[in-house]
């Protein structure tokens, strides 16, 4: 229950990270161009983004659909390194630096991993990936009581006049019924998020690693193709798709061999969904491009469904709101179940010394 | 709106179709955009209102 809470709590403000994060002053500032700049070449935005971090090298470009005048640089010490050390945040119109940032840096980014997994990596991850589970079990159990304490009452009933533990158990069922199915779909989507790592590598060892196969004895290029030259081959390979992250060779979305362009749908849904088309970074020609596995697809669409961050401000909103009733619900059931728990007491010690009593007598 | 005695209560068909709602809404938002996501926050308003009135409303037993 106390991990729901903290969930329930530290997930609260997360809905709103991007207003958060703006207003902190953790976003990049974009300055006003005349509508219409074009972009600068890939090339460009790489080689400031390594120039801006000496000894650092570039691991992938982030390319983010709501914000199309910036692009995210990724770098760290080693190629392999996950997360990296260093995000960068360029205009594509000019490649000038506007943001430096350590990753999961200020008050939200604390919150964020605090929501994720505790500080403790991995396993924090897991844990709280249980509690998932069993928050989608405790759901399961309240609407099978739910039932016989609401047999002889119209929906909605709040007992007002009753007793303080009366009126919090008829809130906690009106609030606790009313709200099941969104916090069942935050609670199994959460857990799913939670295997995000694992799924990752088991689609590097399968797919990613079915795809690079032939390459896997073949020694890095010297020389890289430009990167502006692998996207163009990856846009008219893709038809309508857009580009959404560049990995580079040698880091672990894709191979020494190979830029990753994982392109992204036109349609709300398909832009959520990803699909990596390897370039051999040697000569530039593609030389696979499938739809990733179901498992990675599900993982993609549950994250928008966990962060309720996909419908614009008034969908946020109301998100915070059905969080707040979830608070609600953890609370007054944490209530009911120590009132009880102090109302049994007694009855059980009385019971007992009562029956110790009995032979004496 | 009082409870009587074995009469149905609506305990069940009010939840289940704000159930429906919220999944429609959830999912409605997530493959349409624009005008659909303004549609799907205010059907969740409309319902998560509908459900803080019954329970703030005084009963004709006084409840």
């Amino acid at each position: 229950m106390a991990f729901l809470l903290l969930l329930c709590l530290t997930g609260l403000p997360l809905i709103f990270h991007h207003e958060l994060n703006h207003a902190l002053g953790y976003e990049a500032a974009v300055p006003d161009l005349a509508p219409g700049t074009p972009f600068v070449p890939l090339d460009r935005i790489a080689a400031a983004a390594i120039a801006h971090k000496p000894g650092e090298i570039l691991q992938f470009l982030y390319f983010d659909p709501d914000e199309t005048n910036t692009v995210l640089a990724g770098l760290s010490k080693t190629l392999k390194t996950a997360p990296s050390d260093s995000f960068v945040v360029l205009d594509r119109r000019t490649a000038q630096v506007l943001a430096d940032d350590k990753p999961g840096a200020g008050p939200i980014g604390f919150l964020l991993q605090l929501h994720t997994d505790m500080f403790l990596g991995l396993p924090g991850k897991l844990f709280l990936g249980a509690m998932g589970l069993v928050f989608a079990a405790a759901i399961i159990s309240g609407i099978v009581l739910y039932g016989p304490f609401m047999k002889k009452l119209d929906f909605g009933t709040v007992r007002r006049k009753r007793s303080s533990r009366i009126k919090w158990l008829d809130w906690h069922n009106l609030i606790g019924i009313s709200t099941l199915a969104w916090a069942l779909v935050v609670g199994t989507t959460g857990t799913v998020n939670t295997w995000a790592d694992l799924m990752l590598k088991m689609w590097q060892g399968g797919q990613l690693a079915e795809m690079t196969a032939p390459y896997r004895d073949v020694p890095r290029p010297l020389t890289l193709v430009s990167l502006d030259a692998a996207m163009s081959t990856a846009r008219t390979a893709a038809g309508t798709m857009t580009p959404r992250l560049v990995a580079f060779p040698g880091t672990g979305f894709s191979s020494n061999n190979h830029y990753a362009v994982f392109m992204a749908g036109s349609t709300p849904l398909t832009a959520r969904l990803l699909m990596p088309a390897l370039i051999d970074a040697g000569t530039g020609q593609l030389t696979d491009m499938r739809a990733m596995p179901w498992y990675i697809q599900a993982l993609f669409l549950s994250q928008p469904l966990h962060f309720g961050d996909y419908g614009g401000l008034p969908l946020k909103i109301i998100w915070a709101v059905l969080d707040v009733a979830t608070i609600v619900v953890l609370a007054s059931g944490l209530y009911l179940w120590l009132v009880r728990r102090r109302s049994a007491l007694p009855r059980l010690t009385a019971s007992r010394t009562l029956t110790t009593a009995e032979p004496g007598e | 709106m009082t409870a009587t005695r074995g009469a149905p209560h609506r305990i069940w068909p009010i939840p289940a179709m704000i159930a429906a709602g919220t999944l429609i809404s959830l999912v409605g938002a997530l493959v349409a955009d624009g005008i659909w996501d303004r549609l799907a926050a205010l059907l969740l308003l409309v319902m998560s209102l509908y459900v803080l009135a019954a329970g703030l409303r005084l009963r004709e037993n006084g409840r």
